[in-house]
């Protein structure tokens, strides 16, 4: 009798041990195939990107933000940007003003919430946390935003997204400057005249953080090098792209100055344009039937995580041996131009900003953060795994407790494992620009070196944007004019 | 097993009961809830206090049995806020439609928001019968936002809406007054 009822708990207990390790497979299995169903997802829309589909790639990326998850900001904003240059600048705006909102939300649950957030944050995966671009990605979004406005002739609301381009580099600014050790470093480096200049600069509306007037004076002053040292101690801070937009907008709505050419000059030194055109604007003159011609080329970074196994001894295991914990250190991979220079015109055009080292510096800032929540998560997977594997071990008492465990650590995997491909992945490499005074027949050719050629007439008078945005070789060139 | 689940149910229960969305009315004069924006609130304050000024103000000008005529000019919105300026310009018209001092001119304007099509047409109808009266006055304005960095790493918001009334045959300003709203927020916390 004892006998039987021993052999009749034991079978019981081998089935609810299978029944639990059914449910445990059944939950790996959900767990991998979301994971590569995201990242078949995206490169699939990188294929799309670089064989030219873009109206594919736009149409999956949409659908991907209508799936309620951490990542709709993220799909939000590939969509958008993705209409943007199939040239529906409605529905661009309409995506990336949702991105925007989701960041903005989430921005208000972090910093509003303080030591929980913070700390929960800091247990979880950096990719755990939906997606929050930062500093340069964001001027990025309000950029896009702002060219899609300007497609539509929408001036007010072309100046509201300048105004937040201007308060997102402001921010980043003071975090970038937040972060070195000599907060009197800059102050120290200036001469007499450029301490005035700062003073005088720090005392207007605009010039917001005296750190930002500094740079922004000694711009101003024409001492390109010195402007240049300033900003190189801020490493990763500044959009000049984003700035010379901002100005030239500006400037040619008759705004007041806002010194945004001056930062674009000192983000940019090399460039001679941006230096004529915030002199031109100190000196008081008022563009005329000009037209500035931006070119985006290739893509920016992308990220990407390398695998790595460690394994670990199992003190709970059912066969007592080795355990293995895999993770993903993620790391940021350069991708080739769609081309090497870029004519217009006949006039050559020079090089505003390469994007590469801004998207590293803002990735290696992060750095710390990342490794430190991949090694807190991965100890987190380990005990959870041993508590579930001693759980079930104890007998049957405890099943419910191991579901459970087992349970939160596939919904936590799924949640963490979602987003690790997540980068700025279609910005652009490097950005080109060129000024010249409107042809009197409106005829713009473009012409990359090694490329076919190819020409936007303008319409109208007046001063004007040519926005022009090629991801690849072979991919057709998106445009965009814009009457300012 | 159940009476310890049953506290649970019940406080899960609870916590659902709690969290149930629903829609209320919010009296805009009594609510005591703070956004970031140039909100309506804000909005109905500064223009109601804009209006005051302006009819208190002499220079301008304007009675029931010789009201004055006023257009609107531009409105700049320049803030980090999508806002659409006859938000602030209704308020203002609505005042000094009222005070029967003013007439305005929806033949001229800056915006053709503030125009009426149909006063063109119907002037095509019968051109001799309906003359377009000009404008004697034009209103005009701008709203500033400025975001100034606090010492606890915050931002300040300070708003500045600027109205301002030109006499049109002479060019010279007449009346020009700002009211500033300021708001405060954390570090890290966004602006718009």
């Amino acid at each position: 009798m004892t006998a039987n009822s021993e052999q009749m708990t034991d079978a019981r207990d081998r089935e609810r041990s299978t029944a639990v390790r059914c449910l445990l497979s059944a939950l790996g299995c959900l767990l991998l195939s979301g994971c590569l169903s995201l990242e078949e997802s995206l490169l699939r829309q990188e294929r799309e990107v670089h064989s030219g589909a873009v109206a594919n790639a736009y149409a999956q990326a949409a659908e991907e933000a209508e799936a309620e998850n951490a990542d709709t900001a993220f799909w939000q904003h590939e969509a958008g940007i993705l209409a943007l240059w199939l040239g529906h600048a409605p529905q661009a705006i309409s995506h990336l003003a949702a991105a925007e909102a989701q960041i903005n939300d989430l921005a208000r649950r972090r910093y509003g919430a303080g030591a929980l957030d913070t700390a929960s944050a800091l247990a979880l995966n950096d990719c755990a946390l939906p997606y929050a671009p930062q500093g340069p990605e964001l001027a990025f979004l309000n950029l896009y935003k702002a060219l899609a406005y300007g497609s539509l002739a929408n001036r007010e609301a072309l100046r509201v997204e300048c105004n937040r381009i201007r308060q997102r580099q402001v921010a980043w600014f003071g975090v970038c400057a937040g972060d070195l050790p000599d907060r009197s470093t800059e102050a120290r480096d200036l001469s007499v005249a450029e301490r005035r200049a700062v003073a005088q600069a720090a005392n207007k509306a605009a010039a917001q953080t005296p750190r930002l007037a500094a740079g922004v004076a000694t711009a101003v002053s024409t001492e390109a090098p010195a402007a240049q040292a300033h900003f190189a101690a801020l490493k990763g801070f500044g959009n000049a792209y984003a700035a010379h937009l901002v100005g030239v907008t500006r400037w040619c709505a008759g705004d007041a100055p806002r010194n945004d050419l001056a930062l674009a000059a000192a983000l940019a030194p090399d460039a001679r344009l941006l230096a004529e055109d915030a002199a031109s604007e100190a000196r008081g003159l008022r563009p005329e039937n000009r037209i500035w011609i931006y070119v985006e080329d290739g893509l920016a970074p992308k990220r990407v995580g390398r695998p790595y196994s460690i394994p670990y001894p199992s003190i709970a295991g059912h066969a007592q041996g080795f355990g293995t914990i895999s993770f993903d250190v993620p790391k940021l991979v350069e991708r080739a131009a769609a081309h090497r220079a870029y004519t217009v015109n006949g006039q050559q055009l020079e090089v505003l900003m390469e994007v590469d080292p801004l998207m590293q510096a803002a990735f290696d800032r992060a750095w710390s953060g990342i490794i430190a929540r991949q090694v807190a998560r991965t100890l987190l997977r380990v005990a959870m795994q041993e508590g579930g594997q001693a759980a079930l071990r104890a007998g049957s008492g405890t099943e419910a407790a191991a579901l459970l465990w087992s349970l939160g650590m596939t919904v936590y995997d799924i949640s963490t494992n979602a987003a690790d491909l997540r980068c700025a992945d279609l910005l652009p490499k490097r950005v080109w620009v060129g000024s010249m005074v409107r042809p009197a027949d409106g005829r713009v050719s473009i012409s990359p070196a090694g490329g076919r050629a190819f020409n936007v007439q303008l319409r109208g008078s007046g001063n004007a944007i040519v926005w022009v945005r090629i991801p690849s070789p072979g991919a057709t060139p998106s445009i965009l004019v814009i009457n300012l | 097993m159940n009476r310890r689940a049953t506290p649970l149910l019940l406080l899960l229960g609870a916590l659902l009961i709690g969290c149930a969305s629903h829609t209320e009315r919010v009296d805009p004069t009594r609510s005591a809830e703070t956004t970031i924006s140039f909100d309506a609130r804000d909005i109905a304050s500064a223009t109601g206090e804009l209006a005051r000024s302006l009819l208190a103000s002499s220079r301008v000008g304007g009675t029931p049995e010789q009201p004055r005529i006023v257009a609107w000019g531009a409105v700049v919105n320049d803030t980090c806020q999508h806002l659409d300026s006859s938000a602030l310009t209704g308020a203002i018209t609505d005042a000094l439609l009222e005070s029967e001092r003013f007439l305005f001119s929806t033949a001229v304007a800056a915006r053709s928001s503030d125009r009426d099509a149909l006063s063109a047409e119907a002037r095509a109808v019968a051109p001799a019968a309906k003359r377009l009266k000009s404008p004697d006055l034009s209103l005009s304005g701008k709203l500033l936002q400025s975001n100034v960095r606090r010492d606890n790493g915050g931002t300040r918001i300070e708003y500045l809406l600027t109205l301002r009334a030109t006499d049109l045959a002479t060019g010279t300003l007449l009346w020009q007054k700002n009211v500033q709203v300021v708001k405060a927020v954390a570090a890290g916390m966004p602006v718009w």
